[in-house]
């Protein structure tokens, strides 16, 4: 029942950028309406908002749960579509969202480099994301590395150093 | 909902409870006024999400014109020679410095691209520290931007 609600309100917030909406809106009414719920079944305050706020922490991670994993549905289609790349051939991603929490995306993309060994394999990229913007095409250029984890080709660019987060959290 | 007082809070270092606050002050009030507290709760949550998505953009545009400034250097620079960059914001608040150096061009028949390793100094003299980094940056239609794309979900752990 949670998830659903989750889903329905993602839908509602179908536009990128919107993660501060849901973020605060999903969180909240799901500890409102915990709180109302414990609050008809027990008398005493502390406890109604005791659960409130656990529901509340609940439903966060759900959201977050959610854009993990439609972007990371993002991140894979780019590392399949680097996969059987060789460098300096320019080859095509896509990808569609069944939840629209993000939009569907696509571009070109390029490897540059191969980095390897024995017990390694991985391709650095250059990757477009291409949007059009009244008839004109803007096209957007990032990097990133991809590495082949068993039989599947996965993101491998690690995190920032934590001293350049900043307003990352 | 004001700005200013936001901007002036949010320059606290580490001030992620500032949309909190707002949300708390905007949602008592209106609690207070209408003498409802579902309303004051409603209120707040609204301006919570408005209050915390100002913070966010406003914290992104400081990021993003660092980034720019980093770029804009990088950019036309020959490899391997080094040059200074600094980034000085209209509040005059988390002004950085520092040197770079192109560490190799990246040329694919997609788009130009560099590597770039950059330092934030601080300090001067004897007392000087110095943090280095690597990004890369790619040039765009309307310049060189930064390039460097997010890590893995399996690696966002805190970050979200």
């Amino acid at each position: 029942m949670l998830s659903r609600c989750l889903v329905l309100l993602a839908c509602a917030g179908a536009l990128s950028g919107c993660g501060s909406v849901l973020t605060a809106s999903t969180a909240d009414v799901a500890g409102i309406a915990g709180a109302g719920i414990a609050n008809a079944v027990n008398k005493s305050p502390a406890a109604a908002t005791g659960i409130g706020l656990g529901v509340a922490a609940g439903a966060n991670i759900g959201l977050q749960y959610v854009e993990r994993d439609v972007h990371r549905a993002e991140q894979d289609q780019i590392a399949q579509a680097a996969g059987p790349l060789a460098p300096g051939i320019v080859g095509h991603w896509s990808v569609a969202h069944s939840i629209p929490i993000e939009d569907d995306e696509h571009g070109d993309l390029v490897v540059t480099r191969l980095v390897g060994a024995d017990d390694f394999n991985c391709k650095e990229i250059v990757f477009s994301v291409d949007t059009m913007d009244k008839k004109v095409l803007n096209r957007a250029f990032y990097t990133a590395t991809v590495c082949l984890d068993g039989a599947k080709w996965k993101w491998a660019s690690a995190e920032p150093a934590t001293a350049r987060w900043g307003s990352l959290q | 909902m004001k700005i200013w007082p936001l901007l002036a809070v949010l320059l606290l270092a580490g001030c992620n409870t500032t949309a909190q606050v707002a949300a708390v002050v905007a949602g008592g009030a209106a609690g207070g006024v209408t003498g409802n507290p579902a309303v004051g709760f409603l209120i707040g949550v609204a301006v919570d999400a408005g209050a915390n998505y100002v913070v966010r953009y406003y914290g992104r545009s400081r990021q993003g014109a660092e980034q720019d400034a980093i770029a804009e250097v990088a950019g036309e620079l020959p490899v391997g020679t080094e040059a200074a960059w600094k980034i000085e914001h209209d509040i005059p608040i988390g002004n950085e410095h520092g040197g770079l150096r192109v560490v190799r061009a990246i040329d694919t028949p997609l788009a130009a691209c560099r590597e770039v390793a950059f330092s934030v100094d601080e300090g001067r003299g004897e007392k000087l520290k110095r943090a280095w980094f690597t990004a890369d940056i790619c040039k765009q239609a309307a310049g060189w931007k930064w390039a460097s794309a997010e890590p893995a979900v399996e690696r966002w752990g805190f970050l979200q």
